[in-house]
């Protein structure tokens, strides 16, 4: 059952993320066909080639988004996927992707992340309180039995889930600070990285200031913008683009809740089940990854990702942490390019980050942060509140 | 905009009206035997929709929590340290709430709770909180304003009821030709249109200045902006700097010389948004700008920030 690792990453684009943008902006349909042109262009893959496109919402077409795409694009498609999976979108859509090109659907499929600054609507109307993720409508579960208490946004979530570890493994706030520190000092190694620069110790993690307890600022991902596309395609048109193939072999979804309140338990994440399909689908075991890319947009969540990942046992994730060196040059090599949390929260991209992540070292363009002997690659995708869970495993051809 | 309160749909309706008559209603499966939060149309367990409702004990306990030091909405800023808690009822249903009575060193999950109908008459609503079973462990959490002084909203109700008032309908000087050239002179705008000709226009920008009056230096409001004379009062706020926060507009007719402008102005909405170093205060005024022939001009919308 599954993937058969017959589809591959044969090229991509990673804007490099910006805090304040400079240039000047673009709807997100037209950073759509940029992302497009440029994730194509790394492959060395013509447009005329492309018959399926997975993409997030348009800001421009909430309904229709696909078409929208197709027609903008001047694309024809056997293929066109509209992806809800917040943080697991960008996973997903390779999968999806991945599957559609195994069983001779398409052929050559793009899977785009804008997350760059739009033009401001002709006609203003100021939204000074949105509710982002959260969703206010008339009827929506969250508007009447969460956010009237305050129950929204991500913050909380997490620092529940990682209060209710505490309670149940003990918390050890240096071990949580050391994923922030040694990614940074990943992307001290990578100029693109929105920190590149400025390296931070775990004393600095734990000094910076309380924003839900016991969750610090430096251990949140900052919002950036940027984007980014992959291409995906059959492993024999891969194996003639221009980079080594990085042929997807494995994956898992799971997904049952939208706030943590209703999980069934909050400690056993969906992760667990997307991971544990995902190695046998590859038909590898943990020992054979030489470097994973964890969805990061707090401290909390890798750690999670690493146990229910089964990369170390339930409750020992701390003693993990502390006996591996996570950085690009270490020996447990995690989000080597810098993770969100370094590199920069890139909006619905973010997911995308740790795809490319993995298919830039295994490919070997990962420069100044290249692993060494780097052939396969765990990768996690995590949206909502650590509630949709995507995990797919790549391989060099 | 004001604060999110539930409101209640047909199927959630007697859970909230049980509320209002200090009752905790779960629904119940009667084929699976389930009881089941937030109400549903089916069972979550195995899709029945015979279901009917039971009351809880009321009794809980903390499955898990946290302290959030900003808050989660803007509109919340009012609460923070907001005492985020998801509590276990004994019939086994998680709920969404907050914990209130309880300092922060003896919060610990497991701990038992036991619910506070907090009725909002205003909204007709009540919100389910909770505090310790144990009174030996209920006290006061320390306040924001004691805690961190520069934290402490400054949205209070007082300053909230300034959301939606309005001004007198104000008219400013009669539009003349002569009034449009020295604005577009001041501005540095020699287009044509504004400056010669039997159908000259007023510029875009020029739809506030009739509504600026000249004063003496000695009359000038505090702040140093130009004096208005609408009867528009600002809320009382800690924070009496003023910063420009942005500027949009809407047109719908030309301005011409011989136009008579009637302007209302109105708080669209008044918000906090919290940094580093402190919090800041924007309003948004919305005026609404009408001529001699009750023709809609224009509208815009100024942004302030006080901090």
């Amino acid at each position: 059952m599954g993937l058969r690792g017959n589809a591959a990453i044969a090229g991509y684009v990673e804007l490099k993320p910006e805090k304040k943008p400079q240039g000047a902006p673009l709807f997100s349909i037209e950073q759509w066909a940029m992302l497009a042109q440029q994730a194509l262009r790394d492959a060395g893959i013509e447009k005329h080639e492309v018959d399926g496109i997975v993409t997030s919402s348009i800001a421009e077409s909430a309904m229709f988004a696909p078409a929208t795409l197709a027609e903008y694009l001047g694309l024809e498609l056997n293929l066109a996927e509209h992806i809800d999976l917040g943080g697991a979108s960008a996973a997903g859509a390779i999968w999806r992707a991945a599957a559609a090109i195994e069983l001779g659907v398409a052929e050559v499929v793009v899977c785009a992340f804008p997350a760059g600054p739009m033009p401001m609507p002709v006609e203003l109307k100021p939204h000074p309180f949105p509710f982002g993720a959260s969703s206010n409508e008339y009827g929506s579960p969250q508007a009447q039995f969460d956010i009237p208490y305050g129950n929204l946004a991500q913050n909380c979530g997490y620092a529940q889930i990682a209060n209710l570890y505490g309670a149940r493994y003990g918390y050890d706030p240096r071990a949580l600070a050391k994923i922030a520190a040694d990614q940074r000092a990943s992307a001290c190694a990578n100029p693109d990285a929105i920190f590149y620069g400025q390296p931070i110790t775990i004393d600095d993690v734990l000094n910076s200031p309380m924003i839900a307890d016991p969750i610090h600022l430096l251990e949140i991902v900052m919002p950036v913008a940027g984007g980014a596309a992959v291409v995906v395609t059959s492993k024999e048109r891969a194996a003639r683009a221009k980079h080594r193939p990085v042929r997807i072999t494995g994956f898992g979804e799971r997904l049952a809740f939208k706030t943590p309140t209703y999980a069934a338990d909050l400690l056993n994440t969906p992760i667990a089940a997307a991971a544990s399909r995902a190695f046998a689908m590859a038909g590898i075991s943990h020992a054979d990854i030489d470097m994973v890319s964890i969805y990061d947009c707090y401290t909390i969540t890798v750690l999670m990702t690493l146990e229910d990942a089964g990369f170390c046992p339930k409750g020992k994730a701390a003693e993990f942490i502390h006996s591996h060196d996570l950085s690009y040059r270490g020996d447990f090599p995690c989000n080597p390019h810098g993770g969100q949390l370094s590199f920069g929260q890139t909006g619905m991209a973010g997911g995308m980050h740790h795809v490319i992540d993995g298919a830039r070292q295994i490919m070997g363009r990962a420069g100044g942060n290249q692993v060494r002997d780097c052939n396969r690659a765990f990768i996690s995708g995590n949206g909502g509140i650590m509630s949709e869970q995507v995990v797919l495993i790549l391989e060099g051809a | 905009m004001k604060k999110p309160y539930p409101v209640p749909t047909p199927d959630s309706r007697p859970f909230w009206n049980g509320l209002a008559e200090q009752k905790i209603l779960l629904k119940h499966c009667r084929d699976c035997d389930c009881v089941f939060h937030y109400p549903r149309v089916t069972c979550p367990n195995c899709l029945s929709s015979d279901l009917d409702w039971k009351q809880a004990s009321g009794q809980g306990t903390l499955y898990t929590y946290t302290i959030s030091r900003r808050p989660t909405h803007p509109l919340f800023a009012d609460e923070v340290p907001q005492f985020m808690a998801v509590v276990e009822l004994e019939e086994g249903p998680r709920i969404t709430s907050t914990l209130l009575n309880v300092p922060e060193d003896k919060i610990q999950i497991g701990m038992a709770l036991t619910p506070v109908f907090e009725h909002n008459e205003k909204e007709k609503i009540t919100l389910l909180r909770f505090q310790p079973a144990d009174t030996a462990l209920r006290g006061a959490a320390p306040s924001a304003a004691e805690d961190k002084p520069a934290s402490a909203s400054q949205l209070t109700p007082e300053v909230l009821a300034y959301i939606g008032r309005v001004s007198d309908k104000v008219s400013g000087y009669p539009v003349s030709a002569e009034e449009i050239r020295r604005f577009c002179y001041a501005t540095d705008d020699h287009n044509p249109r504004y400056l010669s000709g039997e159908d000259i226009v007023a510029p875009p920008m020029f739809v506030s200045i009739p509504f600026d009056w000249e004063v003496p230096m000695d009359s000038l409001p505090e702040d140093g902006t130009p004096q208005q004379n609408d009867g528009l009062v600002f809320p009382p706020l800690k924070a009496k700097r003023k910063l420009f926060g942005g500027y949009q507009v809407e047109y719908f007719q030309e301005i011409r010389p011989g136009d008579v402008l009637t302007r209302q102005r109105k708080f669209l909405d008044i918000y906090e948004r919290s940094g580093a170093s402190g919090s800041s205060v924007f309003m948004l005024i919305e005026a609404t700008y009408t001529n001699q022939r009750g023709e809609k001009v224009a509208v815009d919308i100024n942004t302030i920030i006080n901090r």
